[in-house]
């Protein structure tokens, strides 16, 4: 090979100098492009790790917020019947039915259209019944109001017709009725529950939370009251003629006397307001005792009005003007009757004075009618008001034999007056002598020259001869 | 002009390197060597740290991704209880308490035994808890009305729109009365009466007030 030329060798060392730089600058480039891969490699983790803490950082949150759902989905499903229920539905249907006062006459479990929500798995029966209206109230009722939740999703009713031979039994309708439940299926797609360790001790920390969220889910209830004096409202209630064309017991001349009797109420019910307004104790009890005599006519006229026949068309009219103010009134005046604990010692020993008053002076009938007046708003105290609520009816049924003496006939024609002896007189053409029985009751005690002294039902009575 | 050496080997002239091809061998070796070093650097030093800070991060990674899971876990179980209580919620809420709506209804038909305002009866009544004209449950009556004074059904009418609780969930063309015709019913005080056809339609469950107010 020939010897190279200086040039040459400079080309070749040139050459090979810039080849290994090269090359170096080669490894370089492609040691950066492993650096941005790292770095993208990292820019990578670094976002997972962020992603991971962030969660790390939720952890406890959501820990709580599972627990809290947990306890409550557990909570919640209890208004929902569980398999055993519906094993029982048969015998709960019945026990309604018996509850109720239906007629079943149909009971099917139907085939549930459409998806099962989820975990919560739907049935639906399927029922039909004779029955009242309120009879299919109170059993819709008991659905609504059962313990496990239970839907009426569809009824109809179709009114029944009046039996012409017994138009006032009560009217029972054709009715169908679908009602719905759910039952839940916790293992329902085959999720195991996430392990949360110390699981018992978290609840136990989250136990105010799990109940104020508990309060998120209410279901909803009502309680039918009954009828109520409401008419049915799948009832005719427009009423037949007689074969003259004439009703027996027109409905306009029942409504007439309810309102009447109603109005009658009305004023008694303003009569006892005012009443209740008399400062004058006395005169109030005296105003309440005329109250309640009225009261009494009120109710036997209301006692009347219910022995009517078509009075079940105007029930409600009867008991909204007539039986609740009545019950009103009743209630107002017994509560009066308790009141009367407010007689004081001073009032009642002003009376006894006032009747004491009015024996003296021969008023009985005002002393009798003070008592009776008193009586009625109530004399019974354990204190010392007792003892002189004692004396007053004392001097009651004093005024009471007195009032009964002077119905008697004792016609006097004469007196004996023996002053140291037993004195006689002459009554009802008989001569008595002091001490004899005139009857059972009545005895001549002493005879003076104005008067007589009779014992009658052992109160002492003088007469004027 | 050709010169010709004729002197033994010794006496000859050393040959050197010239200084060319010496100045372009160092340039070439310094050359090689600064590239070189540069790669090593960039390499050794630089590649290096950031894959060691890649493996640094792997390993935290690695030991958060079991917690990762386990949120990840807990978010499922959330939404899946999230969606049953949403579910159960929606059951709940969305039953039509049909004993409370006939209990009103009938409150209003019977008008406190006031029957100079209005006197109605009904023939039958089919109701649904769902899929009426607004979403909601409906009830559909084949209605009577004792007279043949067409003011009495507008009476009816009013009473019922004017019951406050039980239109609460009704919009107001919920309420309808397609006409009706006047039948007459011999034997009967009055014999005439209106008949007619009245129509409920209730609110989607979800705009119910009682549900609103949750």
């Amino acid at each position: 090979m020939a010897q190279m030329s200086e040039k040459q060798i400079m080309l070749s060392i040139a050459l090979s100098g810039l080849v290994l730089s090269g090359a170096s600058f080669g490894g370089v480039y492609w040691t950066q492009g492993k650096i941005a891969e790292e770095q993208s490699a990292i820019e990578g983790i670094d976002g997972k790790i962020k992603q991971a803490k962030a969660k790390k950082v939720r952890i406890p949150q959501d820990e709580k917020d599972v627990i809290i759902l947990r306890e409550n989905v557990g909570e919640y499903v209890k208004i929902l019947p569980d398999s055993g229920d519906l094993s029982n539905y048969a015998r709960r249907v019945n026990s309604l039915v018996n509850r109720s006062g239906v007629n079943l006459t149909q009971y099917i479990k139907q085939n549930v259209t459409g998806k099962s929500q989820g975990a919560f798995g739907r049935y639906s029966y399927s029922l039909t019944f004779e029955a009242t209206l309120w009879q299919f109230m109170k059993f819709m009722n008991l659905f609504e109001s059962h313990k496990r939740f239970v839907a009426v999703k569809s009824f109809s009713l179709t009114a029944g017709s009046v039996d012409p031979d017994n138009p006032f039994e009560a009217v029972r309708h054709q009715i169908s009725m679908v009602i719905e439940t759910y039952v839940y299926n916790q293992a329902a797609g085959g999720k195991k529950p996430v392990t949360i360790g110390a699981y018992n001790s978290k609840r136990d920390i989250l136990r105010e939370e799990i109940y104020l969220a508990r309060k998120n889910i209410k279901v909803l209830k009502y309680t039918f009251t009954g009828e109520k004096h409401r008419r049915d409202i799948f009832i005719d209630p427009r009423f037949e003629e007689g074969a003259d064309g004439a009703s027996v017991e027109n409905p306009r001349e029942v409504q007439r006397r309810i309102e009447e009797l109603g109005n009658e109420i009305s004023a008694l019910l303003n009569r006892y307001e005012k009443a209740k307004n008399e400062e004058i104790m006395i005169e109030r009890y005296a105003e309440f005792s005329e109250i309640k005599k009225v009261y009494s006519k009120l109710r036997a006229k209301a006692e009347e009005l219910k022995e009517l026949q078509t009075l079940d068309r105007h029930s409600l009219i009867y008991n909204n003007k007539i039986v609740l103010p009545l019950e009103n009134l009743a209630a107002a005046l017994d509560k009066n009757r308790d009141s009367a604990d407010s007689w004081t010692l001073t009032q009642l020993q002003g009376n006894l004075e006032k009747m004491q008053d009015m024996l003296v002076d021969g008023d009985l009938i005002s002393a009798k009618t003070l008592y009776e007046t008193m009586r009625d708003a109530g004399l019974e105290f354990k204190d010392e008001r007792g003892k002189v609520a004692e004396i007053m009816e004392v001097l009651y049924e004093k005024a009471l034999a007195a009032l009964e003496f002077k119905s008697l006939t004792l016609e006097m024609r004469g007196v004996i007056l023996l002053p140291k002896g037993i004195s006689i007189a002459i009554i009802n053409g008989k001569t008595y002598q002091e001490g004899d029985a005139i009857n059972n009751d009545l005895y001549l005690k002493e005879v003076q020259r104005e008067y007589v002294v009779f014992l009658y039902k052992g109160v002492e009575i003088a007469k004027r001869r | 002009m050709i010169n010709i050496n004729l002197l033994p080997q010794e006496y000859r002239r050393r040959e050197r390197t010239s200084f060319r091809v010496f100045g372009t061998i160092m340039a070439s070796v310094i050359a090689v060597c600064c590239s070189l070093g540069y790669f090593g650097h960039v390499y050794l030093n630089e590649f290096k740290a950031v894959e060691a800070k890649r493996i640094q991060q792997q390993e935290v990674l690695d030991s958060l991704t079991p917690l990762a899971a386990y949120d990840d876990a807990l978010v499922k179980e959330k939404a899946e209880y999230t969606r049953r209580s949403q579910t159960i919620q929606d059951i709940a809420t969305s039953r039509v308490l049909w004993t409370k709506v006939l209990d009103q209804f009938i409150d209003i038909v019977n008008n406190n035994g006031d029957t100079a305002r209005h006197l109605a009866w009904f023939k039958n009544m089919n109701s649904k808890a769902s899929g009426g004209r607004f979403g909601g449950p409906s009830m559909s009556l084949n209605a009577m009305l004792a007279s043949d004074q067409w003011s009495r059904q507008a009476n009816f009418l009013d009473d019922i729109r004017g019951h406050q609780e039980f239109v609460q969930d009704i919009p107001y063309d919920g309420v309808t009365f397609p006409g009706g015709r006047v039948v007459k019913t011999p034997g009967k005080t009055p014999p005439k009466s209106i008949e007619f056809r009245l129509d409920l339609q209730m609110r989607s469950s979800k705009d119910w007030v009682v549900n609103e107010k949750r």
